[in-house]
Formats: structure tokens, C-alpha cells, sequence
């Protein structure tokens, strides 16, 4: 499935996702056709591609020729039939909706040739609850990409034959992407799973009175290095997309803790999403744009490298990261790949775990509680336990998730390019 | 005052910031007659005779020096005809407060209906919040919110939309002459301020006014029982906010209605 073969990506649904996964097939020179039922929708579809392209160049990500052409390659359509119409690869990205998402795709499969690989772009639902709405299971996997990110989860359904996941991860290379085969289906995939939670912290944080968004932002870049926190992340991703991404959230009755934490995440959003502040593609979302407070020089300047929001936000993340590879989801090496290349942070949650022992990880988790949930604290504490168990400390010891003094995390190419 | 001492100290961080500030405010349709009859002249309920009842927790005043303080206050929709204007917005019927220094402030300054009450910090059982003001020992109001939700982002647009050319917070400035009974100042005064909320929930509000002689607080019963009067004809939604006000705009200060 290379470009240049007959045929054509064809995107079902011209929201963010669908005009991002759009563009990126472009620029690696296949034939794109976005779908949209909405003929409004669809009119929208040149600008978004446009402002994509202006950011990817501003980023140093892309030359303008380079979006120019790649624009040229996108066309748009509004009957399915048509749009499908010699396509190799069918990408899904419409609105997270179970019951819509299954009359789709059985839809899809009808249309569609039996040669014809259909995916799911789904953020939140999982590859078992669509897949059987397709006859032909074979030719049907998850393929999530990130908006920002060149890292793309590949999630097998239980039909998926292994030709199907081979060629999306050929499509996923010649992207210049990188793959994450997971060894099975996880609710946000790796990355999301993670970054999840941790965004959900830094709000509880705010809410609860305990930290600033300020400072909460300032323990995540002192802690990872990374360019912005939790807040400018929000901003970056869109404050509306976390909000419907919590308003969709289904309601947990028995679990009233978790219902609760929903409400008051959504209090805290709404105020901002409700008065159009929504994120750095508004001018306005938790900071301002251009120059947002956090890349200002002394933002830093001052603040400690620890804090009570760096052990909540390290705490979330990694114990996140634990259930992961307990789950037996992907590897912890593989789940560093995934955040480092998501992110392009140096390390990953594993080895920041080494970092910090892994008898005092487990000491933080007490302290913090169980931020995956408190019916995996077993879980998650059994990981860290286990590589205990071998003799593996962390950093200070000598060995960890990784070996020291030269941890593979640190060597060029650990992330690399293909398939993890 | 006192003035022989020259007046209140500003400097760079005597802003009108209150940097946290959580509230709760119950709203609820009452008699508009009854209402009427308690406004001052030029001045009607709203075509809905709406009384808000709130609370609010005011913490890292930047006037005050990072301290904080209580209030329970009374506000009703109103339009105001003046000689030279007409302004839709909230007429300030009476505010409680827990420190003699915004009251004091407040009513010379700005012309704010204050008094004074103990009003303890709000309490939180499960999914209840409570609040309250009492003097000489005496119960005044109690407030409660619960059966507690998130907003609707439609309800956070169209309350936003409801404000517009509404945020007019009025008040009636009126000090009487010393030993005689006319007026030594008299006027209407609007001190905008500003809000940024950073939490809002909605939910389910009740407000229990007591019924007072003058024996049990002989300098408010009058107040109480007047909007004890009142009656509750709908309670509307109850709102929780936490966030920040600023009562100093330089772009609307207070100023005198016409």
C-alpha cells in the first residue's frame, strides 16, 4: 500500500481528525477523499487543511511547497459512494457514537471491496465494540493516530488478519510515522491512557484548591522538560475536545467517585468552553496566544523540583503506565517509545520510574492513591514489584526498566522510525 | 473616615482583586408588587421580579492584604428610569458581612446597603452546601444547593448573552444630615466589577428566612422581615462558582446614576 498505487485514503468525517490524517497521507503522497454527511462540514475542509499546513510549517515540521502540493492531492466529497469509489484504505472519524459508528461500518462493509482495509480513528471506543458489526473482520483494525504526534496505535480486533495489520503498518512508515502494535485492545490505547489521567489530575489539582494552573504546569515541564504543562497541552489539544471527550464519558452509578470527579471536571470546563475560550487555535483558552505565559522567559524561574502537583501529575502518569504493561498491552520499553515519541520528551514514564527508585515510586502511589483506578492499586503495584523481584531497583541501583549506566532510552534511535 | 488622617492607603498591591472567591446564589421569582413597593423611586423590579439571594467566600483580597472576609447579600432585577438614563440590572436591597472594613468602605464609597452579620465559611456535607448569617446569636437567613451538576455549555452561553448590557450592579448612596432629617447625600450609584469564573455547577436551591422581633436584633429585624415578605413564588437554578472578582474597573468605575 504504497503511495502512488491505484487508489486512493478515503477519510469518513472532516472534523480535526479526519482533515489531519487527511493531510498527512498527502504529504506522503497519497490520493486523499474526506466524507462528510454535512455539506457545511465539508466547506470548512479547505481552510482547516490550510491552518494544519501553516502550523506544520511554522513548526519547521514542513515547507510550504510541501503543503501546497499535499493540498492539491485532497479532494472532498459528500456521497459515500463516490468517495469510496477505488479507495485502498477507509479511515473513520466521525463522532464518537457507538450506535452511529456500527451503522457505518456495516455499511462500509457492504460497500467497500474485499481487498479494502476499513479503520476506526476512534479515540474512546473500543475495537470489540465495533468489529463485529462488519462481516468481514479480517480487514478491519483500530489505527489511531494523534493530532501533533507521528505515533499511530494499531489495535487488531479478533478477526484482523495478520495481511491487515502488516499493511497498515507499511501505510503507517511511509507516513514517516511510528506504529504501536498493541498486543490487545486498551481503553485510550497507550498514549491517551496515559496522558489522560494526567490531565485529569492537573484540573483536580486546580479544582480542589491545591495548585494554580500555573504551578501545575510548572511541575510537569520541571519533571519531564517538556515545552509546556498539562494546561498548555489543553490548549494545544483543544479545550472543547477534552470536554466532549468528559461529557461523552458514560455515567458510572456504582462508581460514585468517578461521577463525581466527571461533574467536577466538567464544571471547571465548561466556564472556559462556554465563553469560547478554546485553546491556542481560539487566541484564548487556560492562557493566552501568541505568547502564552508558560514560554515566557523565568516561568520557571524559582519553583521547586518537587512539589505536591509533580508527585499527583508523576504519580497518575506512571502508575498509568504500570497498568499498561501489567495489563500486558504493550512493553514498558514499547509504552516509553509511544509517550517519547508522542511527545518528544527525553524519557518516557518507565524511566522516570528508574529515575525515582521503584521502592519510592511505590512509596508515592500510597501517598498519592491509586490514580489508575482502585480496583488495579494490585495491578499496578505488582509491576513495580515484580522487576523488584528481580533485582531491579531503578537508576540508582544500576538497573531498572532499564540498564544503567547506559539506559537504551538514551541511545540514538531508541524511538526510531516504523513499526514498535 | 476618619478624614483628619488622610485616606485609605493604595500602592501597588491594594488592587480590587479578590483572587478566590466561592459562591453560591439562589435565585428565585417573587411578588412583584411586594417587590415594588421595597425599591426606592425611579427604580422597578425587571419584567421578571427575580431576588438572588448569595454567599460568597472572599479569600486573598489584594485591599486587605491577602485576608478574606463573608457576605450574604440580596439583589434584585431591576430597570432604573432616570432623569438621565435608563439601565436594566440588580438593585443591592441589603448585604451582610462578617468585617467592619469592606462594609464601612463599601457604603461611604459606593453607596452598598451593608451590614453587619456573622457568617461562618459555607459547609459541604456530601453533595449539600450550606451557608448562613445570625447576629446578637439570632439566626437571619439560611441557604442551601444541592442535587449539584455541571452546566450545559448552552446554559453558560445563554447566561452569558442574559448579561449583556445587564451587569449594571446598583446601589442607593444616603447618608442623613447630622441632627436632622433630610438628606445629607442622596443618589443612585452603579459600581460595576468583574468576574472570572473558573468553576460553575448548578443544582437545586432553597432559602430559609427567619422571622425576627426587635429583641432578638433590634438594629436588622425590620431588614429580615421585610424579605421574609417576600414570597418564593419559583425557585430558578442555583449556581456554585468559585473563581475571581475584581471591584475595580477602571474603564467603568462607580459612578453616580443620572
Amino acid at each position: 500500500m504504497r503511495p502512488g498505487d491505484p487508489g486512493h485514503v478515503c477519510f469518513i468525517g472532516a472534523g480535526t481528525m479526519g482533515c489531519y490524517n487527511a493531510l498527512l497521507a498527502s504529504l506522503a503522497g497519497y490520493d486523499a477523499v474526506i466524507y462528510d454527511i454535512s455539506r457545511e462540514t465539508l466547506f470548512g475542509v479547505p481552510q482547516t487543511i490550510s491552518a494544519m499546513g501553516a502550523q506544520m510549517v511554522a513548526a519547521g515540521l514542513q515547507d510550504t511547497d510541501a503543503v501546497e502540493v499535499a493540498k492539491s492531492r485532497i479532494a472532498t466529497q459528500h456521497d459515500l459512494t463516490a468517495a469510496l469509489y477505488g479507495a485502498k484504505l477507509v479511515s473513520e472519524s466521525i463522532f464518537e457514537n457507538l450506535e452511529v459508528k456500527r451503522e457505518l461500518f456495516a455499511d462500509l462493509d457492504g460497500r467497500c471491496r474485499s481487498d479494502v482495509i476499513i479503520t476506526t480513528n476512534s479515540s474512546s471506543l473500543m475495537v470489540s465494540d465495533i468489529e463485529d458489526a462488519l462481516g468481514d473482520g479480517s480487514r478491519f483494525a483500530a489505527l489511531h493516530s494523534h493530532l501533533g504526534a507521528m505515533l499511530f496505535d494499531i489495535v487488531p480486533g479478533p478477526r484482523t488478519a495478520p495481511g491487515t495489520t502488516a499493511a497498515l503498518k507499511e501505510y503507517v512508515s511511509n507516513l514517516g510515522g511510528i506504529s504501536l502494535v498493541l498486543n490487545k485492545e486498551n481503553k485510550g490505547y497507550v498514549f491517551n491512557a496515559m496522558i489522560g489521567p494526567v490531565l485529569a489530575t492537573a484540573m483536580l489539582q486546580v479544582i480542589d484548591g491545591a495548585a494554580s494552573m500555573e504551578d501545575v504546569d510548572r511541575a510537569w515541564m520541571k519533571r519531564t522538560g517538556s515545552p509546556m504543562g498539562p494546561f498548555g497541552m489543553m490548549d494545544l489539544f483543544g479545550t472543547a475536545l477534552i470536554y466532549d471527550s468528559w461529557k461523552h464519558r458514560p455515567a458510572m452509578p456504582d462508581q460514585p467517585l468517578m461521577d463525581l470527579m466527571k461533574r467536577k471536571v466538567l464544571s471547571f470546563l465548561a466556564p472556559i468552553v462556554g465563553t469560547g475560550r478554546l485553546g491556542m487555535k481560539s487566541g484564548h483558552g487556560f492562557y493566552t496566544y501568541p505568547d502564552p505565559a508558560y514560554s515566557r522567559p523565568g516561568f520557571l524561574n524559582g519553583y521547586p523540583e518537587t512539589s505536591g502537583a509533580d508527585y499527583a501529575l508523576t504519580s497518575a502518569w506512571t502508575q498509568n503506565a504500570a497498568l499498561i504493561a501489567a495489563n500486558d498491552v504493550a512493553e514498558p520499553h514499547d509504552i516509553d517509545r509511544a509517550w517519547i515519541a508522542a511527545t518528544r520528551q527525553a524519557k518516557g514514564p518507565f524511566a522516570i520510574l528508574d529515575d525515582i527508585g521503584l521502592e519510592r515510586a511505590l512509596t508515592l502511589f500510597a501517598v498519592t492513591g491509586p490514580l489508575a483506578g482502585i480496583e488495579n492499586i494490585a495491578k499496578v503495584s505488582g509491576c513495580l514489584l515484580g522487576k523488584l523481584g528481580e533485582g531491579c531497583p531503578g537508576a540508582a541501583g544500576g538497573k531498572g526498566f532499564y540498564d544503567y549506566p547506559e539506559p537504551a532510552y538514551a541511545e540514538a534511535g531508541f524511538v526510531g522510525g516504523g513499526a514498535i | 473616615m476618619p478624614a483628619h488622617f488622610g485616606a485609605r492607603y493604595t500602592g501597588p498591591n491594594t488592587s480590587g482583586w479578590y483572587r478566590d472567591v466561592t459562591a453560591m446564589v439562589v435565585p428565585y421569582v417573587t411578588d412583584r408588587t411586594k417587590l415594588a413597593a421595597l425599591l426606592p423611586d425611579g427604580f422597578e423590579p425587571a419584567e421578571d421580579p427575580v431576588i438572588s439571594v448569595y454567599y460568597a467566600c472572599n479569600k486573598q483580597i489584594d485591599w486587605l492584604a491577602g485576608r478574606g472576609y463573608n457576605m450574604i447579600g440580596v439583589n434584585a432585577d431591576v430597570i432604573y428610569n432616570g432623569e438621565g438614563e435608563r439601565l436594566a440590572g440588580t438593585y443591592a436591597l441589603v448585604i451582610w458581612e462578617n468585617l467592619a472594613d469592606p462594609i464601612l468602605t463599601g457604603r461611604e464609597l459606593q453607596g452598598i446597603p451593608k451590614v453587619f452579620a456573622d457568617i461562618p465559611d459555607h459547609s459541604i456535607s456530601g453533595d449539600v452546601w450550606r451557608c448562613n448569617a445570625s447576629h446578637f446569636g439570632h439566626a437571619i437567613v439560611g441557604m442551601e444547593i444541592s442535587a449539584l451538576r455541571a452546566p450545559e455549555l448552552e446554559e453558560i452561553a445563554a447566561a452569558q448573552k442574559a448579561k449583556e448590557g445587564q451587569d449594571n450592579p446598583m446601589g442607593w448612596r444616603y447618608i442623613q444630615k447630622a441632627g436632622a432629617p433630610d438628606p445629607a447625600l442622596d443618589e443612585y450609584t452603579t459600581f460595576p466589577s468583574e468576574n472570572h469564573l473558573s468553576q460553575i455547577m448548578l443544582g437545586e436551591g432553597n432559602v430559609d428566612w427567619n422571622r425576627l422581633t426587635w429583641e432578638q436584633n433590634p438594629t436588622q429585624f425590620h431588614i429580615v422581615n421585610a424579605l421574609e415578605q417576600l414570597p418564593i413564588v419559583e425557585y430558578r437554578p442555583a449556581m456554585i462558582t468559585r473563581g475571581a472578582t475584581n471591584l475595580v474597573l477602571p474603564q467603568r468605575p462607580t459612578r453616580v446614576l443620572r
